[in-house]
């Protein structure tokens, strides 16, 4: 694990790369420290102060129909988002990480069984069975969270029996076997970290989608209550006043833009690093040989 | 081919299949009791005699096996009960009108992304590591990563209300009326002639269609791009510029390669582009399958919450189904691989 976390090709990641990570970490400690940085309870309400632009004293990005900060909900939003987002995350990771990785170890019967439970799955749009579910189990994070992994896992499970297909049929993992190591140690002693790219890649993506769909669904007014400082339902509320206070629905958007399309990117990234496969790798790997071999035909007269 | 095209029809009732037991579970029985559902989860009252009929009229006292298939029996005739809320109107009747507005959406959307995504790719794909490649890239992304009820109302924003090119909401202006034929307002007004009523539907469903086009054509221009760039550097094309073809001809060819993958690609979208119609008709007061859908729940009416769901899942089934047929029509090496043409 180390080697693969440690291992450097490239000196530096690009700028936007560098960009896409300190927008993640800043929404990450923003979040963390909500309850201390922001200005305001989220909640707070100076009936005064309604509607109030940008700028006005005391709050920066203005305040909302009912005189809350914006500034302060948004921060608030942000922690809830990203909490929720990563719980998501890893709980669906672990799931659909799990069940991949039993699929395709095992074979058989158990991978036809499980593979078609996953075709099944993943012929619902992902939002609509999110939607019906949460219709179903009520208000509350953890009814949402229960939501969002059970429509999100075929997305780990899928991509993961197919990389174990591979692996296992390779020499270390058939001499694991045929050291009598059980099928559960291959399985997460030997396949798990061989893995780990993938994983990380999905996760970093299913992140943003995770942010998107939990916006998405508060926005609709299911999930969580409306009082609650959430992105989404912050966008629901600013939708009526775009006429008088375009801020109200513009800035929680740009919230979320900017998470997801961090989480895109960071996932692209470590793709185009870790994938051998991925375009980007193979043209680099290229012109490393070609400059080796160019650095090679130079230093020959020399000798 | 016609083998192939069984099995995937075979492998697609399974599916179906699959897909109407998961949602008996989740509709059904994951909610405990539908009676007090129905009811609200508040009320305290007795509803004792009343639970007894309801129980019988949903079946509830039969085993869980019975109710499934008595289920699925109605889902095949095409009974999605009653609605609860509006006056017990046949949902199936709701669907139909509803229907025919996310479809005629829907396409005008697809529309809108192939206009889009097609240029955009074309560009970055030929001037591939160029500022135009990086400007597509960059757009795609973008594009995956916008909030599409938010890109809604800040389009409402700009060109509804401050510039007020376009109308808020709704399908057509109120005073004008269409007759009905299909149930697609725009394609019911050109049919009758009605161009006033076209231009109001047009108008009205830009604003939307433009949200959702946009938000699926990141996809597009990504995939596009990539397959335009593996056929770029094939001996075929070389071959053509050395004959002395014209560029655009040359581009023809490379979108005839690259077109199967596409088409593939907009198929399994398509579920995507149901999915954002949802939160966009609610933003756009689009009164389409997304806009009964959220009514629905937030009315307790369960018959047309499972009816919509129910429905938008066959149809993106349906869709996937013909865009894995198409592929296998345009790509002959699909049917070697046994009928696994998609999914990867």
């Amino acid at each position: 694990m180390n080697g693969f976390l440690w291992r450097r090709s490239t000196p530096l990641p690009n700028i936007i790369v560098v960009f896409a990570i300190t927008i993640m970490i800043a929404f990450a400690v923003i979040g963390l420290l909500a309850p201390w940085i922001a200005p305001h309870p989220p909640n707070a309400q100076t009936l005064m102060m309604r509607l109030r632009p940008p700028g006005t004293e005391g709050y920066l990005l203005g305040t909302d129909q009912l005189g809350r900060d914006v500034l302060s909900r948004l921060i608030h939003g942000a922690r809830i988002s990203l909490a929720i987002g990563v719980i998501v995350m890893l709980l669906t990771a672990m799931l659909g990480v799990a069940i991949g990785l039993i699929s395709g170890y095992f074979g058989g019967v158990v991978d036809a069984v499980i593979m078609r439970i996953v075709d099944i799955w993943l012929a619902f749009p992902f939002l609509v069975l999110a939607i019906a579910l949460v219709a179903v189990l009520g208000q509350g994070v953890d009814k949402l969270v229960i939501a969002l992994v059970l429509s999100g896992w075929p997305g780990f499970a899928r991509p993961v029996r197919g990389e174990v297909l591979q692996l296992r049929e390779r020499e270390y993992t058939l001499s694991a076997r045929a050291l009598g190591v059980s099928p559960f140690g291959v399985m997460f002693k030997h396949l798990l970290p061989n893995i780990m790219p993938t994983i990380l890649v999905l996760s970093a993506i299913d992140l943003g989608y995770n942010i998107l769909a939990l916006a998405s669904l508060s926005f609709l007014g299911l999930g969580m209550g409306a009082e609650t400082a959430t992105w989404g339902g912050m966008l629901a509320s600013g939708r009526n006043y775009v006429a008088t206070a375009w801020w109200l629905a513009a800035l929680p958007g740009i919230a979320i833009f900017l998470v997801v399309m961090s989480s895109n990117l960071i996932g692209d990234w470590i793709r185009d690093r870790y994938d051998p496969r991925s375009p980007f790798r193979v043209a680099k790997n290229q012109a490393i040989a070609e400059a080796r071999a160019r650095a090679a035909a130079s230093a020959k007269p020399a000798l | 081919m016609a083998n192939y095209i069984l099995h995937r029809i075979l492998q697609t009732l399974i599916v179906v299949l699959g897909v109407t037991v998961i949602i008996f579970f989740v509709l059904r029985v994951m909610p405990g009791d539908p009676v007090r559902l129905m009811f609200g989860e508040g009320d305290d009252m007795d509803i004792g005699q009343s639970r007894i009929i309801y129980e019988q009229q949903l079946g509830l006292d039969q085993p869980l096996y019975m109710q499934y298939f008595k289920f699925l029996g109605e889902i095949l005739r095409g009974d999605f009960g009653n609605s609860i809320v509006r006056g017990g109107e046949p949902v199936i009747d709701m669907i139909a009108r509803a229907l025919p507005l996310t479809i005629e959406l829907s396409l005008y959307a697809l529309f809108i992304a192939l206009v889009i995504a097609i240029p955009v790719a074309i560009l970055s794909a030929l001037k591939q590591n160029t500022i135009w490649d990086r400007g597509g890239t960059a757009f795609a992304l973008i594009g995956v990563s916008l909030p599409s009820f938010w890109q809604g109302i800040m389009l409402i924003m700009f060109l509804a209300v401050w510039v007020p090119i376009f109308p808020v909401s709704g399908v057509m202006d109120s005073h004008l009326r269409i007759d009905r034929i299909t149930g697609m307002p725009f394609t019911d007004a050109m049919l009758t002639g009605n161009w006033e009523a076209a231009w109001s539907v047009l108008r009205h469903m830009t604003l939307p269609a433009l949200t959702l086009g946009t938000g699926i054509c990141g996809q597009f221009v990504r995939v596009l791009r990539s397959s335009l760039l593996e056929v770029k550097h094939q001996d075929f094309i070389d071959a053509f510029r050395a004959r002395g073809l014209k560029e655009p001809t040359i581009v023809g060819h490379m979108l005839h390669n690259a077109l199967p993958t596409t088409a593939v690609i907009v198929g399994l979208r398509i579920g995507a582009l149901l999915s954002g119609t949802i939160v966009i008709e609610t933003v756009f007061a689009y009164p389409g399958m997304g806009f009964l859908l959220i009514q629905g729940i937030n009315a307790r009416d369960f018959p047309v919450v499972q009816g919509v769901v129910v429905l938008l899942t066959v149809l993106v089934i349906a869709s996937n189904l013909i865009a894995d047929i198409v592929h296998g029509m345009l790509d002959p090496r699909v049917k070697l691989s046994g009928g696994r043409g998609s999914g990867s």
